[in-house]
This record gives structure tokens, C-alpha cells and sequence, in this order.
């Protein structure tokens, strides 16, 4: 009897149609789980990669806000590199801020995670505190430090002026946003003030999470502290290490409020960033190709940033006793 | 007997509905919206006549509600609805960039400095009541604002923020000074001041005002950014090197070198704090010591009643200064473009125009010749410059018009950064100036292609 020769397959699931039949054989068994995926794809492919293939296409073509436009190459990035000197400019400031972001609030958030660590006292007030800087609109913050850096009522100056023992040694008044050799760095210290409570909670995380064991064991074989640090601590936070590298990273050479907000770019074009001259460019010019060739000029080297670090985080460390 | 699924009466929901009602009334709103993204057009009975206007949201809130209150008047003469949109100065290019793009939005808008030529190909020509409007009001002070790009007139000047020179009375008295009428008298003095611990304030900084004021000055000794045909770099002159070399001596003599990080706010500050001697600046400045009682630092007096403001001063090259205008246009593709007409023509009828400018406090000062000598100026010796500053005050781009490649060289802040390099001797004032240039082409060549 057919009755008898249908598989257990075939009883749970209804006999399909000849064009699904056709579909699952060419798509495979997993024809369903696509149909599930499918609202979630179409939410990214809408809000992320459409949105991003116009910004390629708008960086190669000659777009102007309100106007038609026309494919152009390679155009915008032969201009940039070669007749805008503001972009180069630009440039140097976006990767010195990068880098110097990065390392202090990697070698500070390090610090950081490990006193509070040893922290007895207050341990949770200090972790929630810590959280504000982070947690507070960038933009407010900001303002309150531009506030502190004003170039005429700076707080910082006057502390340097009226409170011993800095007008002993007769140290500043400092142009913190005027200077064109300071402003950049004053940036960088607010970037560093705003990105570090991601860093020390994030590593006091990893930290906690190391067996205790480790330490007991390594403390029996004679190591010092300097020795359980470099030789258990620091290669078992790796992963969480390249993690936060990468999303600092691409958060602070993609950082707009902070620059904006405290010089707008100046002085002398000392602190404009690629998000910063491409918002000038591409909003405030209206030459929308240019723009987006300024934000996607360093998209290669992000790239490869990115796979270096999950490379890095792939390679998992572990010890055995 | 028909069987029905109801809910609770009342409650939460409010009346309830049977299972078919509410598939019946489903499937008719379901269908009526179908209908009307079908067609693209709304149901007769929601096709009103609507005026709509998109303004920036103005600092002086009394400006915005009398401008509304015409609006509506204007509305309720005409039969017709309107409705005022304003948003932050800083957010408006994105939202006229948003309506351009899109081909929808409001009819008026407000659209100042370099957009008009900017959006030349979506802005009615309004040449016809601009004529009319001018003629009736005794001609415009400013010629060179509103034009397209084929000189067509696609927006009407509006108002103009004046910069004229703000100035401690008491402290030029207390040197032996008269009030600075050239740019000369402003060296000399400032540098007096400055060593009595009150400097100059005028921003080399990213900032509109570091735009606006060295304009002026460059104006005033002979020099100019653009020939007259608004598309040709002229900056390359033995005047412009003279007025940056100017400009380096009022830095190291007068200033101090928190001007290269000032905003627009940061000189009323210095102003109203008691510490700078002379800033350019509209009344805001005034206005602010007026209202928070600003006193002159260890003393009782007010600091206001020591402020006052003369017209810019005059260089080599005669008296020029360079300030924001603001224009109102009618899009190509707005819904209601005759009846935009008739309001702009009602808005700048003589009564209504005063009326603004009383609201405004002064702030919005006209741009028709027969306007400017308004009661609130003439009456209050703190303002008599305004009559007459429209004289001297040229739009972006001038001697010629304010164009898309104006505006870039504007936003970019090339002029304020290469004075600064100057003033802090990071370039001479000639290699500055070839700097100035070098860019101004970069971005000339560039725009002039496209527009």
C-alpha cells in the first residue's frame, strides 16, 4: 500500500507543491530557515548595504546635492590626494588622533581595571561612576569641556593661575583650542576622558573572569607579579583586548561630536578629522561625491585593521594544569 | 440566529466590535489607503489650499511669532491654511538639500548668502516682485543678493546682520583717544588698550564672524577674493598682501592669541566680561549686557551704558563691510507658487516690514532704502549706525555674488586660516596670500565647472 511507504518525514510534513518542490531542490533542505532569515536581511540590506553602495557611488561620481550626477572614476580621490591640501591635513590629524586615543586608553584602561580589581572600599560605586563619561550624550559632555578649554575663562588656566603650587612654577596659561600645536591634543585628551570607562570595564570583565587557580599555581612556581601579568593575565585577555581595540578603532577615526563641538575643524584646519571635513565638504558645500570620498578614503585600511585584529582574536590561548 | 464574537463592552478599547465589524472596517481603510498611494493624491475632501513656509528658527523668539502673525493674517484674508516650519540655522541646509532632492516640501523658504544660486535651477525667478517690491520700498541696498545663476532674481534679500565697531567709550576716554573712524585710528587705539590690559577682539578662528569682519577689512584696503564676474580668482594683489600685513599688526598689537579658538560667541563675552576695548559685532553684544545687568569688573556701573556701536571703519580703500543675508525664495516645485507671491508682496509692505523690525529688536535691519531710517534707530543713539551701515555692507562674493564656490571658500574658513598663519608667522604675508589663492583655485576650478 502507499500509505505504508511514506517515510516518518513525510507524515510530519504535508506534501509540498511542485514549485516549492522545485525550490527545495534547488535551494536544499534549508529552504525554511532562508524564508526566516529573510526580514532580518532585508532590514540590513536596506539600512546598511544600500546605504553603503550609494556612499561608494557617490564617491565616484560627481554628486552635488539637488543636481544630477554623472560617473567620474576615481576622480574625487585623484583631487583629494593631490589638489587639497586641508585633506591632507586631515590625514595626519585623524591618525594621530587614532593612535594616541587608542594607546592611553588602552594603557590606562589596563591601569585602571587593575586597581579596581584590588579595590575593596566603595567597589561598586566606583564601577557604576565610572560608567558616566560613556553613558552621558557626547555632545553635552563636550560642551562642558569646552567650556573648562574656553579660550578666554578656561578653568584649567585659572587653576594654573591662582592656585599654588602651579603659579609658583609659573606653568601655563595654555591656548588649549587656539594653539595649533595644542588643539589636536586637547581633542585627544577629551576622547580619552569619553572612551575610557568602555576600556577599564570591559577589561575588568576579562580580568575577573581569569580562574584564580592560574595565579595560585603560577604564585607555587615563584612568579612575580610582573610575571602573572605578561604570562597569564595579558594573553588571556587577548581576545577581549583586539575586541576593544577594533571598536575604538573604528568609533574614534570615525569620532565627529567631540571636534565639532570644541573648534569646529581650527584652528588653521589643526583638528579636522575625515568625519568632520567630509561633513563641511559634503553638507555644507553640497558636493556630496567629494564628501563621501573623504569618509570612505580610509574604508581599505579599516578593512584590513579589522581582519588583522579578528585574525588575532581567533587565536585563543589557554592553559592547562 | 447570527452568531457573533464580541468583546467586552466598554473597558480599555472603548466600544466594542463584533468580528465582522471589524474586518468590514478593516478592509475599507485598508482600501482607501491602497487607493491613495495609488493615485498619489489625497481625497477631495483633504485637498485644502495650503500655504507652507520653512524659516530658521530666528534668536530672537518676538521676530518668529510676528512673522507667524502675518502669516496667518495673510492666510485668513485669503482664505486659505498655512502653516510655518522653522528649524535650527545649523539644520537648515540639510532640510532644504532634503526638499531639493525629494522635489517636495514647502512652498517659501528661507534661503540666505549663496543659496539662491546654489538652488538656481529649483527657485522660481521672482524677478517681477522683486522689481515691484524694490520700487515701492525705495530701491534695495543690496544689489548683489538673491541672483541665480543667469542673474535671474531667485530669492528676495530679506534682512542683513550688520558688524558694525562695538567700543568701551570709557576706556578710549580714559587713553585721550576719539573714537576710531579708520582702520588706522582702530591700531593705534587698540594697541594703547591692549597695554592697559583691554585688548581687540576680532576672531582668526573657524568661526562666521572671522568669516564676515576680515572681509571687511580686506574690502576696505582695496583688495578683493573674486573679480566682478564672480567666477574669477583675484586675491593675488599688492592690495591683499597690504591688508594681510595689516591684519598680522592688529594680531601681535592688539589681540590676544585666544582669537584664533573664538566663536561667534566668545568676543560678546570678552565684551560683556569687561575685559576686550573693541570687537565688531552686531548689537548682540549690547543687547546681552542690557539684559543680564553687566558690570564693569570692581565697579557699580553698567557695563551697557558704556557700549557703543559706529559704522566699520574705513581703510585705504574706502568703508566696507561684509555680513549675513538672509533671502526668501519660492521653489520651482512648490504647490502654491502665485499665492507664495502674493504673501511675499503683503510681507513687505511698509508697515509690516517695521513691524518685523521692531519684534526683531533691531536685529533684522532692512534691506530697502526707504526702511532703514526706522524710529527704533533714529530714537536711540546706541543704534544710529544702522541707518546708515546698509551703504556699506556687501553680500558673500561681493563685488560680485554670492555663489556656490563663495560659499566654499566661506565654509572651508581659507581666509581666516591663512590670516592666522600670517598673524602667527607661520606664513609671510605674501606666501599666505599665494596660499589663499592656490586654494581659492582649487575650489574655482572645481565649482565653476559645475555651476
Amino acid at each position: 500500500m502507499e500509505a505504508v511507504e511514506r517515510t516518518r518525514h513525510d507524515l510530519i510534513r504535508p506534501p509540498a507543491r511542485p514549485v516549492l518542490r522545485v525550490l527545495r531542490k534547488m535551494a536544499g533542505p534549508d529552504i525554511d530557515g532562508y524564508g526566516f532569515i529573510m526580514p532580518a536581511a532585508f532590514i540590513m540590506i536596506a539600512l546598511v548595504v544600500y546605504p553603503f553602495c550609494l556612499a561608494v557611488y557617490f564617491s565616484l561620481s560627481d554628486a552635488f546635492i539637488g543636481e544630477e550626477s554623472q560617473f567620474i572614476g576615481i576622480e574625487n580621490f585623484e583631487y583629494i590626494i593631490t589638489e587639497d591640501d586641508i585633506f591632507l591635513i586631515t590625514i595626519r590629524n585623524t591618525l594621530l588622533f587614532a593612535f594616541f586615543s587608542v594607546v592611553f586608553k588602552i594603557v590606562l584602561g589596563m591601569a585602571a581595571a587593575l586597581l579596581l580589581l584590588k579595590a575593596l572600599r566603595l567597589k561598586k560605586f566606583l564601577r557604576g561612576s565610572l560608567l558616566i563619561p560613556f553613558v552621558a550624550p557626547t555632545a553635552l559632555t563636550t560642551l562642558g569641556w569646552w567650556l573648562i578649554f574656553d579660550p578666554t575663562y578656561s578653568h584649567i588656566n585659572w587653576i594654573l593661575e591662582n592656585v599654588w603650587p602651579f603659579y609658583a612654577l609659573g606653568i601655563g596659561p595654555y591656548h588649549w583650542l587656539g594653539d595649533p600645536d595644542l588643539a589636536l591634543y586637547t581633542c585627544i585628551f577629551v576622547n580619552i576622558w569619553r572612551g575610557l570607562p568602555f576600556f577599564i570595564i570591559t577589561i575588568l570583565a576579562g580580568l575577573v573572569s581569569i580562574p584564580e587557580h592560574l595565579y595560585e599555581a603560577a604564585d607555587i612556581d615563584g612568579a612575580t607579579a610582573w610575571d602573572k601579568f605578561w604570562k597569564i593575565a595579558v594573553p588571556l585577555l587577548r581576545p577581549i583586548l583586539a575586541i576593544i581595540i577594533l571598536f575604538s578603532t573604528i568609533f574614534t577615526l570615525a569620532d565627529f561630536n567631540i571636534v565639532f563641538v570644541l573648534t569646529r575643524g581650527g584652528p588653521i584646519n589643526s583638528t579636522h578629522l575625515f568625519a568632520t571635513y567630509s561633513y563641511v565638504t559634503g553638507i555644507s558645500n553640497h558636493e556630496i561625491g567629494l564628501g563621501a570620498a573623504i569618509s570612505l578614503f580610509l574604508f581599505p585600511i579599516l578593512v584590513m585593521i579589522v581582519i588583522g585584529l579578528l585574525r588575532l582574536v581567533r587565536r585563543d590561548t589557554s592553559y592547562e594544569l | 440566529m447570527e452568531k457573533t464574537t464580541s468583546t467586552p463592552k466598554g473597558g480599555l478599547l472603548g466600544q466594542s466590535r463584533t468580528r465582522r465589524e471589524f474586518l468590514g472596517t478593516s478592509a475599507k481603510v485598508g482600501g482607501g489607503i491602497a487607493a491613495i498611494l495609488a493615485t498619489g493624491q489625497a481625497p477631495a475632501y483633504a485637498q485644502e489650499r495650503e500655504l507652507r513656509m520653512l524659516v530658521w528658527s530666528h534668536f530672537v523668539p518676538a521676530s518668529d511669532e510676528e512673522l507667524e502673525r502675518q502669516f496667518k493674517e495673510f492666510g485668513k484674508q485669503a482664505g486659505v491654511s498655512v502653516r510655518m516650519d522653522r528649524v535650527a540655522h545649523l539644520q537648515l541646509p540639510a532640510v532644504l538639500a532634503g526638499e531639493v532632492q525629494g522635489q517636495k516640501g514647502h512652498d517659501i523658504v528661507n534661503v540666505s548668502n549663496s543659496n539662491p544660486h546654489l538652488y538656481s535651477d529649483h527657485l522660481e525667478d521672482i524677478s517681477d516682485i522683486y522689481g515691484e517690491i524694490g520700487a515701492d520700498g525705495g530701491g534695495w541696498t543690496a544689489e548683489t543678493m538673491g541672483k541665480g545663476r543667469k542673474g535671474e532674481q531667485a530669492a528676495l534679500p530679506w534682512y542683513f546682520i550688520s558688524f558694525p565697531l562695538v567700543f568701551r567709550k570709557d576706556l578710549i576716554a580714559e587713553i585721550g583717544e576719539k573714537v576710531p573712524d579708520t582702520w588706522e585710528d582702530v591700531h593705534r587705539v587698540g594697541m594703547k588698550l591692549k597695554a592697559k590690559g583691554h585688548p581687540l577682539g576680532i576672531q582668526l578662528a573657524h568661526s562666521a564672524d572671522a568669516n564676515w569682519i576680515n572681509r571687511g577689512i580686506l574690502w576696505s584696503h582695496g583688495a578683493k577674493l573674486v573679480a566682478e564676474d564672480s567666477r574669477t580668482v583675484a586675491v593675488n594683489t599688492p592690495e591683499t598682501v597690504e591688508a594681510f600685513k595689516f591684519v598680522r599688526a592688529l594680531y601681535k598689537d592688539c589681540m590676544e592669541q585666544e582669537v584664533l579658538a573664538w566663536d561667534d560667541r566668545n568676543n560678546n563675552v570678552c565684551m560683556i566680561s569687561g575685559k576686550c576695548s573693541m570687537i565688531l559685532n552686531p548689537i548682540s553684544a549690547y543687547r546681552a549686557a542690557v539684559r543680564e545687568n553687566a558690570l564693569i569688573p570692581g565697579t557699580q556701573n553698567l557695563i551697557a551704558e558704556q557700549i557703543e556701536h559706529v559704522i566699520p571703519p574705513k581703510g585705504p580703500a574706502g568703508r566696507h563691510m561684509c555680513a549675513s543675508f538672509v533671502g526668501v525664495g519660492i521653489w520651482k516645485f512648490a504647490k502654491e507658487k502665485e499665492l507664495a507671491k502674493e504673501f511675499l508682496k503683503y510681507h513687505f509692505q511698509k508697515d509690516n516690514q517695521n513691524r518685523l523690525l521692531v519684534a526683531s529688536k533691531g536685529y533684522n535691519q532692512p534691506v530697502l532704502a526707504q526702511f532703514a531710517d526706522h524710529p527704533l534707530y533714529s530714537s536711540d543713539p546706541k543704534y544710529a549706525f544702522a541707518t546708515e551701515i546698509g551703504k556699506y555692507t556687501h553680500s558673500l562674493g561681493w563685488p560680485g555674488v554670492p555663489t556656490a564656490a563663495a560659499q566654499t571658500v566661506y565654509d572651508q574658513y581659507l581666509l581666516p586660516d591663512t590670516l592666522a598663519e600670517c598673524a602667527t608667522d607661520r606664513l609671510s604675508p605674501e606666501d599666505a596670500v599665494a596660499k589663499l589663492e592656490k586654494q581659492m583655485k582649487r575650489v574655482y576650478k572645481r565649482l565653476n565647472r559645475k555651476y
